[in-house]
């Protein structure tokens, strides 16, 4: 019998719907890895498992038992323990401290007033011994807060192993670790293969492939494939999941001509230099380089958790650099707050939309509109209506009614009213239907051959080819290939290493 | 400071490293001698007011050290923790205008209807979180202070006069010190087995870091239940001592200002720290018998060392004297 | 019970809900903005009706005291702002709490200190010290239907500001989603200074109109306080439509039950009962209001994060 079998899950977020009849069946001292795009819903999916959320239909069941509704807390004294994205731990604590706390929550009856733990030596001896496990066992006294990211992520491991469970949710254990780090991860997961079941939610293909047993790839909330490695691999769902189409297909398009030629000698408006980002102790980027000319057509490509986001937040101003230099028109930026680095004419279309749920659809787009850079032409109300005539009918309509693709185009439109010289995009086309994705990239495509310069990112590769300038792939916060598409479109290997499975 | 905060602050500075627990011991009894042989002291020099003001030290300390358990420890910001002073206050007042006034029945009466308000209040108020956490302790303890001052016949808003209840034997000032002293060492010894204990670690750690602390297993919701019951028992124990040194209980003891003095002797003490109650509460009176000795709007600069400590020393004294010794 | 006393009830009410709106809507924008909370509103309050008693009877005009009123304690708001509030942006709520009460004990004791313990007079202007007669059977005084014109004006001023201009629309856009805002441009320091002061302003405005009718005198900005948090938390943090109608419900509800229940409760049960009893649900009633909302719907009832 599975250790862990989910059966119609689905999770609904007011309107959202996150997670729609999900089924997953993790057996005995298993790994199995959990993988699929952006906004799939894994981190739902997980957190439905460790109690955090309620389903709003499905079951869970552990060991033969219906968990559904039971909270966190008697879940992880039935054996399931979890590590989280974002290292959790309890910052004010030593990493003793830290695997004692574990270690009692686990045994008998925390409401004891009396006896100081310190005194209580089974803990404690029952704690060290988990370090050891972790390969933290120098490190016992040492205060949470000083350790490295890497050290932190053991300390997790060793607090969910402290719990005896017999499963162990990682959620993304190697995000914002370099690869030696990350190879210390893979050992740590290869050493609990047999003694504990493990669900593994990562990004990294190369931790995946080495360390799963199976694999189950979720997509827009629904689990798209499951079975071993080899055979999600060959998937051709899974493949056109991540690219927007097969690996091998050949459109009757052709890769954007002379990308290179047709900028030369275009200074770059936009230089990145160094860049290294971090949240928190978690470094996200490191060291990321490049560069988009004036008036050129620029994707940024890569995974999920590969630091796309992050990259483009830090050009925005939304993110402080760690160290390295964004430059915007000759004009050092780094520094600066995100609206002065608005008012000099770089304007985001973010990740999930954001658009104001509080104003209406034509006041979206109307409060931030100027025209700072004197153009002739301007882009204004009606013109963006003309780009996108649907909005036309919800113009007095609040943001939050607005369907996915709908609030998508409005978040385009209130980017494009303020005039800049370089639009920003971050997966800007998602949940939007093919047809109209093919009508904004044929706008971006007018766009950018009108003098707007345009950074993107994207994963329909593809069709980006088309009309796109230059690439840049990046892989753990590091660009780890840049070229043109026709390039980009001669390496396939390229699209299966770094780009899907 | 006073002799017995300075004994504290060399006890803190020296910590428990075996050649200076000597000196630990030898302050600390000192201190202990001192402040046993206080009364008489002050009997003999005609010091009737710093008895007093002793005393009403001694009650504020237990006050504090108990909103610590929640504020610091359990990282709880209750804003409404003068309903347990006021309600021990007033259950004593009551009961003793009812003609009850034996103390073996009076003073558990005190402490156990503030516990059973912690628990009532406590059981609603901990579903919430943050922002909301704190509004909704204030509005419960608004709904206390008017259904309190509704009572005409308990005084309304002017308050009572609270005889002091029958111990056997007749209860004059020293007295009231030296019960106060008793159950303020207690509680404070009680508290102090209580954090280091399995139960304060753990409430340590639904403040630090609350998903964490679930996810590991530790029932988050009952814990800080208990924790808020504990902390207001012990505020409603405040409260009946304070009823018997000033024999008075006015609404007042249950305002929002109240809470907030509270809070404030916390956050001057050190929030989280153990000694906070102590030092926080010692150095409020001082503060206060300072400027009040100095000008008639003491309050004002009261206030504006608490805005200059909030703003600049928000670790408090405790966080201070650590500081220094790193 | 004569209808017409309703109704005058039902007005007090009214009157009272958009005066404490005038000191919600500033709470509840820099709330949503900032994060901040800021218990020191009371005081603004306060000092609008001290200042407005002082210079009316300086000048002789109750008038010219009011505008002095509003632009001494908008130039005291932007003084605080820099001073203190700048330094508890991005504090825990604990910190801002602490740092606000605090304010509000200085406030109190530096205006015993420059007015002295007494409270002021500040007096009805006496072109409005008459009734009038709005209905058959029902008198009102001029004056207060003059505070609920000012209120309402104030009412629809604010919204045509919020809703139909540019900075309006930056101030809703950053109460929602504040790093977006400035992703688009938006100044989102100025904005919130200038929400501040003209919070300050406005809660002026509505200690010197309610000054004749409630008493100029020291804490008389706590109990206000206290009502206008429940009035925002049940209208929704960062909203002003929500602070309007959370302010008209607080007003109405607890002008009425102070007026009725203790009448309605008479006929219920005994009259030392309903003596006690009445006042006391009345006061209770608002925050047993604000406990059910925020069971019920903790977000309030126009929340503005999507």
């Amino acid at each position: 019998m599975s250790l862990l079998q989910v059966r119609g899950l689905t999770k609904r977020f007011g309107g959202l719907l996150a997670l729609w009849r999900c089924d997953l069946d993790v057996q005995p001292g298993e790994v199995h890895a959990l993988i699929g795009p952006n906004g799939a819903g894994k981190t739902t999916l997980v957190n439905l498992v460790s109690g955090l959320l309620t389903p709003t239909e499905g079951r869970v069941v552990f060991r033969g038992r219906d968990i559904t509704l039971l909270p966190p807390h008697e879940r992880a004294l039935l054996g399931i323990a979890r590590t989280f994205q974002v290292t959790n731990l309890f910052p004010q604590d030593t990493v003793l401290g830290n695997l004692t706390l574990a270690v009692q929550a686990r045994t008998g009856s925390s409401f004891r007033f009396w006896k100081p733990v310190a005194h209580e030596r089974e803990l404690v001896e029952a704690a060290r011994g988990y370090a050891r496990r972790v390969d933290l066992h120098g490190r016992l006294e040492a205060p949470v807060r000083a350790l490295s990211h890497g050290e932190r992520r053991q300390v997790e491991v060793g607090l969910a192993l402290a719990g005896e469970p017999h499963l162990v949710v990682l959620d993304e254990p190697t995000s914002g670790m370099g690869p030696e780090e990350s190879r210390r991860v893979v050992d740590l997961i290869q050493g609990l293969r047999g003694q504990v079941a493990v669900l593994l939610v990562e990004h990294d293909m190369d931790v995946v492939f080495r360390v799963a047993d199976r694999i189950t790839v979720l997509v827009d909330g629904r689990v798209l494939a499951s079975g071993p490695p080899e055979a999600v691999r060959e998937d051709p769902e899974v493949h056109r999941a991540y690219l927007g189409h097969a690996v091998d297909s050949s459109r009757t398009g052709s890769a954007r001509s002379a990308g290179r030629a047709r900028l030369s000698g275009r200074r770059p408006l936009l230089q990145v230099q160094g860049l290294e980002a971090s949240y928190g102790p978690s470094q996200a980027l490191f060291g990321v380089d490049l560069q988009v000319p004036e008036g050129g057509l620029v994707t940024l490509l890569g995974r999920n958790g590969m630091g796309k986001t992050t990259t483009l937040h830090a050009v925005a101003g939304l993110v402080p650099p760690k160290s390295g230099r964004v430059v915007f028109d000759g004009r050092e930026v780094q520094a600066l707050p995100p609206e002065d680095i608005a008012r000099l004419g770089i304007a985001l279309v973010p990740e999930g939309r954001q658009v104001f749920p509080n104003l209406t659809v034509r006041e979206n787009l109307v409060a931030f509109a100027s025209n700072r850079v004197g153009r002739p032409d301007p882009w204004n109300l009606d013109r963006v209506l003309q780009l996108f005539p649907r909005l036309r009918e919800r113009l007095d309509q609040l943001g939050s009614r607005l369907s996915g693709g709908e609030q998508q185009m409005l978040a385009i439109g209130r980017a494009l009213m303020t005039n800049p010289r370089l639009l920003i995009l971050d997966e800007a086309t998602e949940g939007l239907a093919p047809l109209v994705r093919e009508e904004i990239w044929k706008a971006l495509r007018l766009l950018n051959e009108a003098g707007l310069t345009v950074l993107l990112v994207d994963k329909y590769v593809e069709q980006l080819t088309e009309f796109a300038d230059y690439h840049y792939i990046l892989e753990r916060g590091r660009v780890v290939w840049e070229g043109t598409s026709q390039a980009l479109r001669a390496d396939r290997d390229l699209w299966r290493t770094y780009l899907s499975v | 400071m006073r002799a017995r905060d300075l004994s504290v602050e060399q006890a803190r500075r020296g910590g428990v490293a075996p050649p200076r627990a000597f000196v630990v011991w030898g302050a600390g009894s000192v201190a202990g001698l001192a402040l046993l042989a206080f009364p008489a002291l002050a009997q003999a020099l005609e010091w009737s007011y710093y008895l007093s003001l002793a005393t009403k030290a001694l009650i504020l300390v237990l006050a504090a050290s108990a909103l610590n358990l929640v504020l610091g420890y359990g990282g709880l910001v209750s804003f409404g923790h003068a309903t347990y002073y006021g309600l021990g206050a007033y259950t004593v007042a009551v009961m003793v205008r009812e003609g009850i006034r034996q103390a073996w029945l009076v003073w558990p009466a005190a402490v156990a209807v503030a516990a059973l308000a912690a628990l009532a209040i406590g059981a609603v108020c901990l579903r919430t979180r943050g922002l909301y956490f704190i509004m909704i302790t204030l509005a419960f303890a608004q709904m206390v202070y008017y259904f309190v001052v509704s009572f005409k016949q308990y005084g309304g808003q002017d308050g009572l006069r609270a005889p002091r209840t029958d111990f056997g034997f007749p209860l004059g000032d020293a007295e009231v010190y030296y019960l106060s002293l008793l159950l303020v060492a207690a509680s404070l010894f009680f508290l102090w087995r209580l954090v280091h204990a399995r139960f304060g670690r753990a409430l340590q750690a639904a403040r630090d870091n609350e998903v964490r602390a679930t996810t590991v297993g530790f029932p988050v919701y009952r814990i800080q239940l208990v924790a808020f019951v504990i902390s207001g028992a012990l505020t409603g124990l405040a409260g009946a001592l304070m009823a018997h040194h000033t024999q008075y209980v006015s609404p007042a003891m249950l305002s929002w200002p109240q809470s907030g003095h509270f809070m404030f002797m916390v956050i001057l003490g050190g929030v989280g720290r153990f000694w906070a109650g102590l030092l926080g509460a010692g150095a409020m009176v001082l503060i206060e018998e300072l400027f009040h000795s100095l000008t008639v709007s003491w309050q004002l600069y009261v206030g504006l060392t608490l805005l200059a400590v909030v703003l600049l020393a928000p670790r408090g004294l405790a966080g201070l004297v650590e500081g220094r010794r790193r | 019970m004569p209808v017409s006393l309703v109704l005058e009830q039902l007005l007090n009410g009214l009157q009272f809900g958009l005066m404490l709106f005038l000191l919600s809507a500033g709470l509840t924008l820099v709330l949503g903005m900032m994060d901040v909370v800021n218990l020191a509103q009371g005081s603004l309050y306060m000092l609008g009706a001290y200042f407005a008693a002082t210079l009316a009877a300086a000048s002789g005009s109750f008038w010219a005291g009011l505008a002095g009123a509003v632009l001494a304690t908008a130039l005291v708001a932007l003084l605080l702002e820099v001073s203190v509030l700048r330094r508890v942006y991005g504090a825990d709520h604990l910190t801002q709490v602490l740092a606000t009460f605090a304010l509000i004990l200085v406030f109190n004791e530096a205006v015993r200190a420059i007015w002295g313990p007494q409270a002021l007079l500040l007096s009805v202007p006496p072109e409005l010290a008459r009734p009038v007669t709005i209905l058959p059977g029902l008198s009102y005084s001029a004056y207060r239907l003059t505070v609920i014109g000012a209120g309402v004006v104030l009412a629809v001023g604010m919204f045509l500001f919020i809703h139909r201009t540019r900075v309006g629309m930056w101030v809703r856009a950053g109460a929602s989603n504040r790093r977006m805002a400035q992703a688009m441009g938006v100044p989102i320091r100025r904005v919130f200074t200038g929400v501040f002061v003209t919070g300050a302003a406005l809660s002026a405005v509505a200690g010197a109109l309610l000054g004749p009718i409630f008493a100029v005198q020291v804490g008389m900005g706590e109990d206000v306080l206290i009502l206008a948090f429940v009035a925002i938390v049940i209208g929704g943090i960062g909203s002003v439509k929500g602070s309007l109608v959370g302010s008209l419900l607080v007003g109405v509800v607890d002008t009425a039950g102070r007026a009725f229940l203790p009448s309605v409760f008479g006929l219920l049960f005994a009259p030392e009962v309903a003596s006690n009893l009445g006042p006391t649900v009345a006061s209770v009633l608002i925050y047993l209001l604000m406990a059910v909302v925020l069971f019920v719907r903790p977000q309030g009832l126009f929340p503005v994060h999507g």
